[in-house]
């Protein structure tokens, strides 16, 4: 979830004090596979102790915090495994966690209110959702592997050949970066606007506070593919793909 | 849209109590491109029976009439907000008397004025409409919504109501903006929701 946070974020702050200023920042920390308790380190050392190039680190956390403009361009190659496993993690929070959370909270409001409304309401989330999953989808099995073995050409002469042929490219990818904020935005109008309650007041708020948070997660991780991921993949492309020729 | 809105009925009043007057306005008024219904009364108390049967109206009035009983005409002006005033001048009237129309057509005014000005007054009936319910439906909006609602197609809404399929297009670019919603599966709820449709 984004969440603004008024200390600046450099390589001597200490983790926690940011964490405590954005508890969404731990989300960060869980991708990166950084455990509690972060004690008094630094992000400089807590990078050092788990091989995050701090660079990367400062970019992402900044995005979480609402600063979309101050991307690295200091990132190397180096950093594209990492950056994959990120984006692997985070669908994963998306499809194990946050999903069934949701269609819980709207099952409950079901069984409270037995609605028609609300049956059609978990009927367009489950709608939305399989779209997300799409989305996430194509990502893991087409633009991630892709990436993955763009990244091992640079190390593996063999796969060279091998991508030599590939049709694919991140251009294609940016433009498959479909908008799927308009069903989200529609069902919280829907629940905030129009959709009569009974007595489903606090399954509701709980709902509306989730679809907030999935609507901000979703728009961070656009934001790590577009302005993070993107532009890495592109100058590794244009790379690799010069050494081909 | 074009076509639309040149087919578009208006409807028009004539409140006047002189024959004269009253038969020779509507003459020049069927000489103009507008497309209308009217009616033809002598006084307030037949115009007030005429304004509670449609929704909204261009009258046409006689300041005579409002001279000496401003105060129903005032009421009239506020029961019906829906309505634009036009003033008919043919002779001097006071200032305060005149300024309580929304428009004014004088007697030497061509029949293409004279429709110029009811297309703007009816213009401003649908601005005045748009900011006074900023998310009511309109009639149609809601017809093209009960139409999307039940899985037509931009086409096939366009074919059934008889209007161009950009004009299908604004109105659901108009019903997105007044309800926050965009999807067509998001508007079908909203349709039950407001008791539009079952489910």
């Amino acid at each position: 979830m984004f969440y603004f946070c008024h200390i600046k974020i450099l390589p001597e702050t200490r983790v926690a004090e940011l964490v405590l200023e954005n508890p969404y920042l731990s989300l960060m920390l869980e991708h990166f596979g950084v455990n509690f308790p972060l004690k008094e380190k630094t992000v400089a050392q807590l990078c050092a102790d788990n091989n995050i190039n701090i660079e990367l680190f400062v970019s992402l956390a900044k995005l979480y915090c609402g600063i979309t403009h101050e991307v690295s361009c200091n990132l190397t190659f180096e950093d594209v495994p990492v950056i994959l496993q990120y984006l692997k993690n985070d669908h994963q929070y998306f499809t194990e966690e946050i999903y069934p959370q949701i269609l819980q909270l709207i099952r409950q409001m079901k069984g409270v209110a037995n609605q028609e409304e609300i049956v059609l309401v978990e009927k367009f989330f489950n709608e939305y959702f399989s779209e997300v999953i799409e989305h996430l989808n194509y990502e893991n099995e087409v633009v991630f592997p892709y990436v993955s073995r763009l990244y091992q050409s640079l190390h593996e002469k063999d796969n060279l050949n091998a991508l030599s042929d590939s049709e694919y490219s991140v251009e294609e990818y940016r433009e498959h970066h479909d908008d799927i904020e308009e069903k989200l935005s529609d069902l919280k109008n829907l629940l905030i606007k129009y959709l009569p309650a009974k007595d489903d007041q606090a399954s509701r708020r709980r709902l509306l506070t989730h679809l907030f948070e999935l609507e901000s997660d979703l728009a961070i991780h656009s934001q790590i593919e577009d302005r993070v991921l993107v532009p890495l993949v592109a100058q590794l492309e244009k790379h690799v793909k010069g050494k081909i020729q | 849209m074009l076509r639309e809105r040149f087919n578009k009925v208006l409807h028009i009043a004539i409140a006047e109590p002189s024959e004269m007057l009253r038969e020779g306005l509507a003459i020049l008024l069927d000489r103009t491109y507008l497309r209308y219904e009217k009616a033809m009364v002598d006084d307030l108390d037949e115009l007030a029976q005429f304004c509670s049967r449609k929704s909204r109206t261009l009258v046409i009035v006689d300041p005579i009439l409002v001279v000496n009983q401003t105060r129903k005409f005032m009421n009239l002006k506020a029961t019906y907000p829906n309505t634009a005033w036009i003033g008919l001048q043919y002779i001097y009237f006071e200032r305060q008397i005149m300024e309580i129309f929304n428009e004014v057509i004088t007697l030497y005014d061509t029949p293409e004025t004279i429709a110029s000005k009811l297309k703007r007054m009816d213009a401003y009936l649908d601005d005045k409409q748009m900011k006074e319910q900023p998310n009511t439906l309109s009639e149609r909006e809601t017809e093209v919504l009960l139409h999307l609602a039940s899985g037509k197609t931009n086409k096939e809404i366009a074919d059934i109501l008889n209007i161009s399929i950009n004009t299908v297009i604004t109105h659901r670019k108009n019903i997105s903006q007044k309800t926050g919603i965009k999807t067509v599966s998001g508007l079908t709820i909203y349709a039950i929701a407001q008791g539009l449709i079952k489910a």
